[in-house]
């Protein structure tokens, strides 16, 4: 595999699913086993209003979701990036709910709109890291 | 209860550097210059100061004690010696907490220093920020971003404000023409102000052909890096009497923040919170009630201008528009001096300079001068009333102080 030049996440106790999910190209997000509230990113006590279950299960995503907000980076943080730019950073409303933020892919940033339907696409970075993407879902939904 | 708070504490002294650092001083000198400033202006002596509350300029945990020590024997003992090390509520934490110590008889005289050396220094290096050209922009601390959930996309700060920028414009109609003219009367404000870095007037159509940093925001919509320090002393009402200096009252002050990963600041408690509609409106309210005013009566407002977004949510989260009309607010010159509201009359971040962590301080300075009647060519007459703020460069935490005239 090329040597990817970009900072990685690390891991952590809460986030060691989410991750290993991201290796075998599986969205998942948490749902809590007493209100069925989902979350994003891992934590451990659901997040709905006025619940305080530690209880919840992994479950996978539909990956499906909808530009809340965007912006198209001209000037990239550094060197590190500037091959990338430009580029689109999206926050993703999932259809389960929780935002996720992303980086569009498989489009031209700046067609990116506020409202677009997308879909998770997983790229594979290292051997050990795999990051979601998102990219425009091409044929009308169902 | 709280309104007992209001006038019970005053501003007597304020010191600063300059906004450059041609010689690469180090942050504890330019410290110390702003403390000597204030100090010698107030005529108070090193055993007069009692209490310090000081942003590090590195971020560093140990900062505020080694200050003290490099002022030498006068200031062994303190009652009150910490670092309010949260983005954003600078103006509040510092003010409630020197207000309350001097209130409290805590302290005698408490001293607020803020600011750092992020133009000259290597501070930007061990947050992976190495290479960036000095002459722009702010790429100067991924402190507010997420590690595992939004740095590895490519996201900096001015992209975070950007991301609001672009929702505010969806729902409201906003546009980088009305986003400009914030800029511009900054600018404008700075011409007026030798400390100001940047002070050749600028057009709107300046700040929309000044380079593309993330879509909508432009190089001149951010604020631009600088090296300096200020400083400020809080007395209480009591010891305010006795000031050499014309006191400027604490009237209110309040803060409020959020969250932090951009995801969650989409989702607020209820529909009165999102990524466009902040805390900020609890913050402003609080002081508000406090100093029993509201918006119509602020004769001057010094907003933190990291982006020139950041003072467009705040315009309508501190209630002086409905929300989503503070593109049409901006327009006309409203915020320029001689306008309605005069904003960032020493040109803010923008064109002043923001010298990192505390960089409210500038503005509170600011406030300061102006209620004294002192701020020269930029003097907004008759100014009874100003507010200060300090905002997050992630746009999710706020404070505001109220200060009035003598």
């Amino acid at each position: 595999m090329a040597e990817y030049n970009k900072p990685v996440p690390g891991v952590t106790p809460d986030s060691k699913e989410y991750w290993e999910g991201c290796r075998r190209h599986e969205l998942l997000i948490q749902r809590c086993t007493e209100c069925g509230h989902h979350r994003f990113y891992p934590g451990p006590i659901c997040q709905a209003f006025d619940c305080l279950s530690m209880d919840f299960e992994w479950v996978r995503s539909s990956g499906k979701g909808t530009v809340y907000t965007l912006t198209v980076v001209v000037r990239a943080p550094n060197e590190m990036w500037a091959d990338l730019a430009p580029y689109a950073l999206v926050l993703i409303e999932l259809d389960e709910g929780p935002v996720m933020f992303s980086r569009a892919v498989d489009i031209p940033a700046f067609d990116v709109k506020i409202g677009m339907r997308m879909e998770v696409v997983f790229e594979d970075l290292t051997d050990e890291v795999t990051l979601p993407f998102f990219r425009p879902i091409a044929a009308p939904e169902a | 209860m709280i309104e007992t708070l209001s006038r019970e504490a005053a501003i007597i002294g304020i010191g600063s550097t300059e906004m450059r650092n041609p010689d690469g001083r180090s942050g504890m000198s330019l410290y110390m210059e702003a403390i000597k400033n204030a100090m010698e202006e107030a005529e108070l002596t090193k055993s007069d100061i009692d209490g310090f509350l000081v942003y590090p300029p590195n971020g560093s945990m140990r900062f505020h004690t080694e200050l003290t020590e490099q002022l030498g024997s006068a200031n062994f003992g303190k009652s009150l010696c910490d670092f309010p090390l949260v983005g954003g509520l600078m103006v509040g934490l510092a003010v409630n907490k020197a207000r309350s110590a001097v209130f409290h008889d805590q302290c005698k005289n408490v001293i607020v220093v803020g600011g750092g050396t992020w133009r000259s220094s290597s501070h930007r290096t061990p947050i992976g920020l190495s290479g960036v050209d000095l002459s722009e922009s702010i790429y100067h601390s991924r402190e507010p971003i997420s590690m595992e959930y939004e740095f590895p996309y490519g996201l900096h700060l001015p992209a975070l404000a950007a991301m609001v920028t672009q929702r505010h414009m969806q729902e409201f109609g906003t546009t980088s023409e009305q986003l400009a003219a914030i800029a511009v009367a900054a600018r404008k404000h700075a011409a007026l102000n030798e400390r100001a870095l940047l002070r050749t007037p600028i057009s709107v159509d300046d700040v929309l052909s000044s380079r593309m940093i993330a879509e909508p925001l432009h190089l001149l919509d951010c604020s631009y890096i600088a090296d300096g320090a200020s400083a400020f002393i809080v007395t209480s009402a009591e010891r305010a009497r006795d000031a050499v200096q014309e006191p400027v009252w604490i009237l209110g002050s309040g803060q409020a923040q959020s969250f932090q990963h951009m995801g969650h600041l989409c989702r607020g408690s209820d529909s009165e919170f999102d990524l466009v509609r902040t805390v900020g409106k609890i913050a402003a309210g609080q002081a508000f009630t406090q100093a029993g005013l509201g918006p119509e009566d602020v004769d001057v407002a010094e907003l933190n201008d990291s982006f020139t977004t950041t003072v467009l949510l705040q315009l309508e989260d501190y209630g002086f528009c409905a929300k989503g009309e503070a593109g049409d607010f901006v327009a006309d010159g409203r915020l320029e001096l001689g306008g309605a509201l005069p904003l960032n009359t020493h040109g803010g971040l923008l064109s002043e300079g923001d010298n990192g962590l505390g960089n409210s301080i500038p503005a509170l300075i600011e406030a300061v001068t102006q209620l004294r009647g002192d701020a020269g060519e930029r003097q907004v007459e008759g100014a009874e009333v100003a507010m200060v703020s300090g905002v997050s460069e992630s746009l999710s935490s706020y404070s505001v102080a109220l200060l009035g005239r003598n």
